[in-house]
């Protein structure tokens, strides 16, 4: 895996974890 | 070799796009940190139904801070592209770490405030949510390129003195490319644009060897000046110079400083050395016998 992919997961894990982490939080507090 | 290719075709992709001065402001906003911001709108009304000001004040300190976080982030993406575009440049300032620290804030007020969770909680989720953002966005570009001491040593100047005197060039740049844009006539447009590029080529050949700078300094000065005072001073009055023999003297001294900007471009690359002191009373004179200055 060369560092262009690798940065590339990297981006795709941190974009998922932004998205379903606000997610979460927001449902959460809805409750 | 394997994403060689890719690489080389986004280089000149960063190149061109660079280079026509045209920003993707598009492709450069945070869409993760927008789409939270759409997240957070339902704590916001569910506090306002209910009357619940812990949930009101969370979402909407949550949509405030995601919305400068957004802000912070396209800077600090910008910023980074230039600072990968430049061959010589300081570090920028820390946007993106701003974007990171305000992403956090986001998830801490809604665990916090709008979900009333305890402090530690609070704490947790948004040191989660600011790591999350910069494994999205990646970490502002540290240190200065390419401003080896040696380098300056070796060109007898100081970095310094590099750095300032491609800034104001690059501003000078700026100011004709916004002049131009007020222009009406198509042609001129073009001449221009094809001018600013060429000026921009030779910016980068001095970045690329600064010895360059001590040349071609005087000779960006002026012309890049001259350019834009009669550009200026052109848009004022376009509607009553058109098809004057005012308007044909405008075109002409751009002609000639389209040529002069080639010129310099060719003997730059070559790396030999022109009597820029001709060059820059070629200019002066003109302006003077066209009576556009």
């Amino acid at each position: 895996m060369d560092e262009m992919q690798a940065s590339r997961v990297k981006r795709a894990v941190g974009a998922g974890m932004l998205l379903f982490g606000f997610w979460l939080l927001a449902t959460l507090a809805l409750f | 070799m394997n994403g060689e290719p890719g690489r080389f075709a986004k280089r000149i992709g960063s190149r061109t796009a660079g280079d026509s001065g045209t920003p993707a402001p598009f492709t450069r906003q945070p869409w993760c940190v927008h789409i939270a911001t759409f997240f957070a709108v339902g704590p916001l009304v569910l506090g306002l139904v209910l009357g619940d000001v812990g949930r009101t004040l969370g979402g909407l300190g949550a949509i405030a801070a995601l919305q400068l976080a957004a802000y912070c982030l396209r800077r600090g993406r910008d910023a980074a592209a230039e600072y990968a575009a430049r061959a010589i440049t300081r570090a920028p300032p820390p946007w993106k770490l701003a974007g990171h620290l305000s992403v956090g804030l986001a998830g801490f007020l809604l665990v916090w405030l709008a979900d009333a969770q305890p402090l530690v909680l609070g704490l947790a989720a948004g040191g989660l949510m600011g790591f999350a953002s910069s494994l999205a966005y990646g970490i502002d570009p540290r240190g200065a390129k390419g401003l080896d001491a040696a380098t300056a040593e070796r060109a007898g100047l100081r970095t310094e003195t590099v750095l300032a005197a491609l800034e104001e060039a690059r501003g000078k740049i700026r100011a004709i490319r916004a002049e131009a844009a007020g222009l009406h006539s198509r042609e001129l447009k073009e001449r221009l644009a094809r001018i600013t590029t060429s000026a921009d080529a030779v910016l980068q050949q001095i970045e690329r060897d600064p010895r360059d700078l001590r040349r071609a300094r005087r000779f960006l000065v002026t012309y890049l000046d001259g350019t834009r005072d009669v550009v200026a001073g052109y848009r004022a009055q376009q509607h009553d110079l058109a098809e004057t023999p005012l308007a044909a003297n405008f075109r002409h001294v751009l002609e000639t400083v389209e040529k002069v900007f080639a010129e310099q471009q060719e003997i730059l690359k070559r790396n030999e050395t022109l009597d820029l002191e001709v060059q820059i009373d070629v200019l002066k004179t003109q302006l003077e016998r066209e009576g556009v200055h």
